[in-house]
């Protein structure tokens, strides 16, 4: 284990960091899109099956 | 196709027609991969609960978090071996599911998050880490592990 | 006599409308039904660390009671949903589940895996703050929590085995299943 990523303090993120908020905030965008699309899809299903 | 070839040869292999054949078996198979599941979502909530500040927030949160992986890695380790068990018996209805699909990319992105993203940042002093970095990581690994225990559930469903 | 009792209930419950209605809806049953399942990764994800931590096999530098203490929230809201969504699951099908030798196993279980917590807990009071630091928790505590681990994945089989069809009804069955579950009875 290297601790260059130690030197967070004044430069902002270290690069750990930076690689986890990225791929944090894509997962989330991305999951969020997925659930989105399938209970519209189920709620366009109900719609056709009920009115 | 090639993919497809893949599938047909694992449910005609010696283990998917073991799978197909000893209904008791897969049922056992299935009950060791719930196990496994409530252990590994445990152990993903465990963390993740306390980096979102709601449990154990006077432990702190590098040992709650580096106890929880050694167990997460067994559950997962379970996991994977059931469920390549489970998906040689229904191999082809699998390929044609796009259930399967989606739990596919989203255990992917699960597994390459937890080691490439989440435990080297979490190997780290979690003090000198940003704090919303890391609920963003822990909201991110609770959506991503519950998206594959849902869309799995939901290959039986379709 | 008791399996006539349970089927005549059950057949009424059966028979209400709402009852109906949710076995027959398709989406309504399989949300309740991933409910129940997927919530067994916060009710027993959270009782196995406990367990674990009993056992001297998790969290071993922090106290035992605390680990307790803390788990038994979101264990107990786990427990809550599991439960209501099994009583509904139930409600949705009580003649096919009454008849299942897998359920009538999973409901002893389950009061077999609830003394046993009772007794757990009971024997934790007791015997608080002297252990708490040490990895291994005293011997009752740890036979409790391997009873635990062990009854609870009993349960979790016998739940998974409720959707095979092996010993249902409407199949001939052996004199220990009609004695069992009562499939004889009309």
């Amino acid at each position: 284990m290297t601790n260059d990523t130690y030197t967070a303090e004044e430069s902002g993120m270290s690069k750990v960091e930076m690689i986890a908020a990225g791929t944090s905030a894509a997962i989330i965008v991305v999951g969020a899109i997925f659930w989105i699309i399938q209970i519209r899809g189920v709620m366009e299903m109900l719609e056709l099956a009920y009115g | 196709m090639e993919l497809l070839t893949f599938f047909e040869w694992l449910e005609s292999s010696m283990l998917g027609q073991a799978a197909k054949s000893y209904g008791g078996v897969y049922a056992m198979f299935q009950s060791a991969h719930l196990f496994s599941m409530a252990l590994l979502g445990g152990t993903v909530l465990l963390t993740d609960l306390r980096l979102l500040g709601v449990l154990f927030r006077d432990v702190p949160s590098n040992v709650v978090a580096d106890n929880a992986h050694k167990w997460f890695k067994v559950a997962l380790a379970i996991i994977l071996g059931t469920g390549v068990f489970m998906v040689a018996g229904v191999a082809i209805k699998c390929y044609h599911n796009s259930f399967f699909w989606y739990k596919m990319t989203a255990l992917a992105t699960g597994i390459a998050f937890v080691f490439a993203v989440k435990r080297p940042l979490l190997n780290q002093d979690h003090e000198l880490l940003k704090p919303w970095i890391l609920k963003s990581v822990a909201i991110a690994s609770i959506l991503v592990w519950f998206t594959v225990a849902a869309t799995g559930r939901w290959i039986g469903f379709s | 006599m008791i399996n006539e009792l349970l089927l005549n209930f059950a057949e009424w419950l059966g028979s209400q409308p709402s009852s109906q209605n949710l076995i027959g809806s398709f989406y309504m049953w399989n949300w309740i039904e991933s409910t129940h399942v997927l919530t067994l990764m916060v009710f027993l994800g959270m009782l196995f660390v406990i367990d674990l931590r009993m056992l001297g096999l998790t969290l071993t530098n922090v106290p035992a009671t605390k680990v307790n203490d803390r788990l038994n929230i979101p264990m107990i809201i786990g427990f809550a949903i599991m439960i209501t969504t099994g009583f509904i699951l139930y409600y949705a099908n009580p003649v096919h589940e009454t008849q299942s030798i897998w359920f009538r196993f999973k409901v002893v279980l389950l009061v077999a895996a609830g003394i046993n917590a009772w007794l757990f807990h009971r024997a934790l009071k007791a015997s608080s703050g002297s252990w708490d630091m040490d990895a291994l928790a005293p011997k009752r505590l740890r036979i409790g929590a391997a009873l635990s681990l062990g009854l609870w994945t009993l349960v979790i089989i016998m739940g998974r085995l409720m959707a095979y069809d092996w010993f249902d009804c409407d199949k001939p069955q052996g004199a220990f299943i009609n004695w069992a579950v009562g499939c004889n009875i009309q």
